[in-house]
C-alpha cells in the first residue's frame, strides 16, 4: 500500500491566526487606554458592561485563550486608566455642564468640544498652603502693587491623573 | 520594575508574553495575566505616590 503523497504547503497572506491580530489590537488599546473614545470606555467602565464584556470574555477564553486574556486586559487596562483626556483633572468641584442645554458656544461647536464641566483652578476651594499672617513683613511688590496675598497657593494635582503614560 | 510598569511599551511587551503564555496553555496565560495586572496596578501606584508637581 503505498503512502498518500505529501501535502504541498500553502502559504497563507497572513502568516499568524486572525485571533493574534485581534488579540495584539486588543492588548495595544489595553496599554492605550485613552486612544479608545470616551464612549466605549464609559460603556466598559459602567459595571453592566464591564460585567458583559467579562463574560465575553470568559465564553472566548474556552475557544481561543489569548483572544480571551487579551480582552480582559483590555478590561482592566479601562479600569486602571482615569477619565482625564488631555491635562483636565478628574475631579470636578465646579459648576458640571448641564446637558440638556441646547445652547453651545461657538468654540465647541467648531472643535467639536464635549465639556463636562467647568474646572476650579485648584481641586479644594480652600487655600490649603501656607497662610500668609499679616503681621509678618511684606514682600516689595506687595506693597507697590498693593497686593493682600492671604495665602500662598501650591498648584494641587490629583495624583491619579494619568496623561497616557507621560513623563513628569 | 515598578518604574517599567508605567511606561505603555513595557506594558506592552508584558501583555505579549501573556498571550504567548496562555496560546501554550491557557492555565499559564490566568497566572501570567494575573501578574500582569498586578505589576502595572503596582507601578501606577508607585507613580502616584512619588509624583511631585511643582
Amino acid at each position: 500500500m503505498q503512502a498518500p503523497p505529501p501535502q504541498p504547503m500553502h502559504l497563507h497572506w497572513i502568516p499568524v491566526e486572525p485571533s493574534w491580530i485581534v488579540a495584539i489590537g486588543l492588548v495595544i488599546l489595553a496599554v492605550l487606554p485613552h486612544q479608545i473614545p470616551v464612549a466605549g470606555r464609559r460603556i466598559l467602565k459602567n459595571w453592566i458592561g464591564s460585567i458583559a464584556f467579562a463574560a465575553a470574555a470568559a465564553w472566548v477564553f474556552t475557544r481561543v485563550p489569548a483572544l480571551g486574556i487579551a480582552m480582559i486586559m483590555l478590561l482592566f487596562g479601562i479600569h486602571m486608566a482615569s477619565d482625564v483626556e488631555g491635562f483636565a483633572s478628574p475631579i470636578l468641584n465646579k459648576d458640571p455642564v448641564t446637558k440638556q442645554q441646547k445652547k453651545r458656544w461657538l468654540p465647541e461647536e467648531v472643535f467639536s468640544e464635549d465639556p463636562h464641566g467647568i474646572q476650579d483652578r485648584t481641586e479644594g476651594p480652600e487655600l490649603r498652603y501656607d497662610a500668609v499672617d499679616h503681621d509678618k513683613d511684606h514682600w516689595l511688590v506687595e506693597d507697590t502693587l498693593n497686593e493682600h496675598p492671604e495665602g500662598i497657593q501650591e498648584r494641587p494635582v490629583s495624583d491619579d491623573v494619568d496623561y497616557d503614560g507621560a513623563v513628569h | 520594575m515598578l518604574d517599567l510598569a508605567t511606561q505603555p511599551l513595557f506594558q506592552l511587551l508584558g501583555a505579549i508574553i501573556v498571550l504567548l503564555l496562555a496560546d501554550m496553555r491557557p492555565v499559564y496565560g490566568i497566572a501570567a495575566a494575573i501578574v500582569w495586572a498586578a505589576w502595572v496596578y503596582m507601578g501606577s501606584r508607585s507613580r502616584a505616590k512619588n509624583r511631585r508637581v511643582w
